[in-house]
This record gives structure tokens, C-alpha cells and sequence, in this order.
């Protein structure tokens, strides 16, 4: 079945991207990479300081993955645009995740100036995947300005809490054409099933499986709940409803 | 001299071509992305810049990130 998510003209046939930080060790990351199917990889980029170069992230991606920089460390749209253009300059493609924060506490993102960085990277021609908080009317003007999807959150980033914002999101997937990709907070397979299952277009994950007791296998856990998820969406799932429905027929009994 | 390196004062013995100036501070140019005076430089434009007294370099690399 050809179910392709298609992102900036790209196909992409797994729905699980895959965030790189907090591993302990860059060598799972191929294995988990490799157990997932992940296709789209996100990075960061920082200062490096003489003498403390430390390994090439790029050497544990494989190349026909979809590398995808993220932001991390802007608060402004500004810093976001140099950030990624920086990341731009590494020579990996134009995918970008934009991610803007001030909030050091929660770190939520800023929508507003999200969707200013989101018009100057689309216009110079970056595929912008902008991080944002879920709200509708924010998703509509990032994709105005030229978004390829938007990523609202689930949880705070980091806190493997689940979906905590089901409704919001429901609602952008329900009255958006684009894709909607949940990033941050899915916290276990059964989270990422569940955004699937809603209808979302993907889910990105990071801290639930780079801090697993076994980052591989918990990487093939989600990858199998985000197809399942994907699959049951696919399918149409049956009414609920309050009363309770007879599931062997309701003639020809014994007694 | 004195130049700024990711925002830290530090001392260069003379001018010298950015890509000396990269190896000699142990980067591999393959593998990281320099801002000179605030200009993202691509690999092609690294031939014309020579780092000089009061620069600002930045010199960034790819990281696990979410």
C-alpha cells in the first residue's frame, strides 16, 4: 500500500522522525535509526571550541536519511533565521525545523515570532517544519507564510507525558490540509498511536527513546505503534457510543 | 592580536588565511560551519577571508538534537 507522506516534494514512507540528543552514546544512533526505518533525522547545531571537537554527528546518519536542523537556542525569529541558514551552509539540504524559545521553564515556543522566521525561511527557500504551540489560527498563518507541515506539541519537550493537548490538535488535524507532525512529550508507543490514530501526518520523538533502558528497541516499539496507528486511521475506527452493543447476535438463545 | 572565537576573547599569533586558522585550531573543515564579523561563509568563500585583529569567528558543528 502506498501511504507516502510527501514534504517538500520528498516521499517519505515512515512516519516516525527521529530526534538525535540526549543519547549517551552517538553509537546507538544507527541502530535506532536502522530498527525505526526513521527517514527524517533532526540535529542541532552549536559552537565548538578548539580542542573539543567531538565526533561528526553526520558519520552515525546514514545518507538517504532527510537531515533536519533545528533551532534550538533562538528566543527570536531573528536568531532563527541565522541558525538556519548557518545549518544551510553545513551543506545538508534546506529542511528546518524552526523552533523559537524564551520560556526557560516550559520551554514552549514562541508562535508569533515563529511564524515571522517561518516567511523569511520559506521565501529563501527553505522546507520549513515550524515547532509550535497548537493553535489553529497560528498554524494557519505559518502555512500562509509558506510552512511544509506544522509540529504542535504534545507535552512539554522532554517530559514523556503523552498528548497532553489531544483536543488542540485535533482540531488543527480535523481543519488543516497540511500535514500536522507531533513533536515533543509522546512518551511511549502507545502516545504516538494515539496521535497517529487521530490522523496525524507524523510524530517526532527524541527523549522517550534516547532514554529508554534500550534506546534500539524502544525505537522499533514506536515505529511499530506509529504504523499501527497510521493503519487504524487508514481503517475508519467504529462509533463509540454511551449504551452497550450486543456483539453475538440477539436471537436463537438457549435460555 | 586579539580576536573573539564563539564569543570568548583569544589571543592569534599574526593574520592568517581562514583555513589555516581553522586547522590550526584542530577543526575539521569538512565538518563545520564558520561566521565571520556576523557572514555565514560557504566553503568556496573561505579562500578570500583572512582573520585579522578584533574578528568575530564563529565556529559551529552538528550535534544530537531534537
Amino acid at each position: 500500500m502506498m501511504d507516502d507522506l510527501v514534504i517538500g516534494g520528498q516521499p517519505i514512507s515512515n512516519r516516525l522522525f527521529l530526534g538525535t540528543g540526549k543519547f549517551s552514546s552517538y553509537d546507538l544512533i544507527p541502530g535506532v535509526i536502522s530498527n525505526s526505518g526513521a527517514q527524517v533525522v533532526t540535529v542541532a547545531l552549536r559552537r565548538v571550541d578548539p580542542g573539543m571537537a567531538s565526533e561528526n554527528m553526520l558519520n552515525f546518519i546514514p545518507e538517504n536519511c532527510i537531515v533536519m536542523p533545528n533551532t534550538s537556542g533562538a528566543r527570536t525569529a531573528a536568531e532563527a533565521v541565522q541558525i538556519a541558514r548557518l545549518a544551510r551552509a553545513m551543506g545538508c539540504g534546506n529542511w528546518i525545523k524552526i523552533e523559537v524559545i524564551s520560556d526557560n521553564k516550559y520551554l514552549l515556543p514562541d508562535n508569533e515570532e515563529t511564524i515571522l522566521a517561518t516567511r523569511t525561511l520559506a521565501a529563501e527557500g527553505f522546507i520549513v517544519l515550524p515547532y509550535m504551540n497548537p493553535d489553529l489560527t497560528a498554524a494557519r498563518k505559518m502555512l500562509d507564510c509558506g510552512a511544509a507541515a506544522v509540529m504542535p506539541l504534545g507535552s512539554p519537550i522532554g517530559t514523556n507525558r503523552g498528548l497532553k493537548t489531544r483536543e488542540l490538535v485535533q482540531i488543527m488535524i480535523d481543519e488543516l490540509a497540511a500535514p500536522v507532525i507531533v513533536d515533543a512529550g509522546l512518551g511511549k508507543p502507545s502516545d504516538a498511536a494515539e496521535a497517529m490514530e487521530m490522523g496525524a501526518a507524523a510524530v517526532l520523538v527524541n527523549t522517550a527513546i534516547a532514554t529508554a533502558e534500550d534506546p534500539v528497541k524502544m525505537a522499533e516499539a514506536f515505529s511499530l505503534a506509529v504504523r499501527a496507528g497510521r493503519m487504524a486511521h487508514l481503517a475508519g475506527p467504529g462509533a463509540q457510543s454511551a449504551l452497550a452493543s450486543a456483539s453475538s447476535p440477539l436471537t436463537g438463545f438457549l435460555f | 592580536m586579539k580576536i573573539v572565537l564563539n564569543g570568548k576573547e583569544t589571543c592569534c599569533r599574526e593574520e592568517t588565511e581562514l583555513l589555516a586558522f581553522v586547522l590550526a585550531c584542530g577543526f575539521n573543515p569538512e565538518r563545520v560551519v564558520v561566521q565571520h564579523n556576523g557572514r555565514i561563509l560557504t566553503r568556496e568563500e573561505w579562500a578570500g577571508v583572512t582573520v585579522r585583529e578584533n574578528d568575530r569567528i564563529d565556529v559551529l558543528q552538528f550535534v544530537g538534537g531534537g
